[in-house]
């Protein structure tokens, strides 16, 4: 488990002006379940906020006309300093476990409008795996989930990439994300594993979240309901 | 200064058919302030308008820094070649802009 900071999920908008400083290639439901929609002066979006450590206080927004498959992080507009917006990248991107290879632009970096290329390392791998198999799991009845479920929803939560979709040299009848997410399950005894962790506990076709595993998920800011 | 763009505008509640109109006409893009914004400002997406209804447009105003790669914003006095407009009471953000019109 995380001794680290807190974070919390805020059930309002934020009452002031926000400012685009990160795109992630993952959409809001990979960081959570409670969407609300709003509109402002350039579009109607689905979005959430959230502090970290009553401290950082940020927005995950996708407006209509944002590519699919992509969220955006807002902070307020009182945050304004580079070396105060990049530490706050880094501690959300830290908070929830945010895969580097998932960072499609932050504010320190150079920009084409329009313009954002993903790049072929963004690839589904098993540690990013162990993660989003407890998110889905966590949403089902029982926060229990059949391996079969597991793979069938890993495409709306990342777009795989051309080495993700390509065939699995030890797994023919697979592609490489089904192969990867199987092993989630399959690889009981693997140190850094949701089992060994405690996180989750074998199922006859899948897995089911503990307690613990509900915990470790909170503590990323990914809230599941009672 | 090269014409900067295409920017583009989805159909809204604010963004409707007789708003493009005057768009068109003036080659203006105004922009209110946002729901606890700082100050007026233009919005608008990056890149071309696709599927959709809505407006396209080229500007030679640069958009603010803190813009992102797909939003662009124009803050009436942070961003230098905004004008100011007034209508109703209500101060505008405004931007020069060669409009095409694609929500008839």
């Amino acid at each position: 488990m995380t001794d680290g900071p807190i974070i919390t999920l805020l059930s309002y908008d934020p009452e002031y002006d926000v400012i685009p400083h990160a795109i992630f290639w993952r959409p809001l439901n990979y960081f959570t379940i409670t969407i609300r929609e709003g509109e402002d002066g350039l579009d109607a979006y689905k979005g959430a906020s959230f502090v970290i450590g009553n401290e950082v206080s940020f927005a995950l927004r996708h407006y209509r006309g944002h590519p699919e498959l992509t969220v955006t992080m807002y902070l307020p507009h009182t945050i304004d300093s580079q070396r105060e917006i990049s530490d706050a990248i880094d501690l959300i991107i830290r908070v929830m476990v945010i895969p580097r290879t998932a960072v499609a632009w932050r504010r320190e970096q150079p920009f084409k409008y329009g313009a954002l290329e993903k790049p072929r390392e963004d690839r589904f791998r098993e540690h990013e795996a162990r993660v989003l198999a407890l998110k889905i799991a966590a949403q089902c009845p029982n926060h229990m989930a059949s391996t079969k479920h597991l793979k069938a929803e890993v495409p709306k939560y990342i777009e795989l990439s051309p080495e993700d979709l390509a065939r699995s040299k030890s797994r023919p009848n697979e592609r490489v994300w089904q192969q990867v997410m199987g092993n989630v399950v399959s690889h009981q005894t693997v140190g850094g594993g949701p089992f060994v962790q405690g996180y989750a506990v074998r199922t006859s076709d899948g897995l089911q979240v503990t307690r613990k595993g509900l915990d470790y998920l909170k503590s990323m800011g990914y809230f599941v309901p009672a | 200064m090269p014409d900067l763009g295409p920017f583009n505008r989805r159909e809204t509640r604010w963004q409707t058919p007789e708003v493009a109109i005057k768009q068109v006409k003036s080659g203006e893009v105004w922009g209110r302030t946002p729901k606890f914004g700082m100050e007026p400002t233009v919005q608008a997406y990056s890149g071309v308008l696709k599927n959709c209804r809505g407006i396209e447009f080229t500007t030679k105003i640069e958009p603010h820094p803190m813009s992102s790669p797909f939003e662009a914003r124009w803050y009436l006095t942070k961003t230098p070649g905004v004008l100011k407009r007034c209508e109703d009471g209500e101060t505008f953000a405004c931007i020069l802009a060669d409009v095409k019109n694609s929500q008839p």
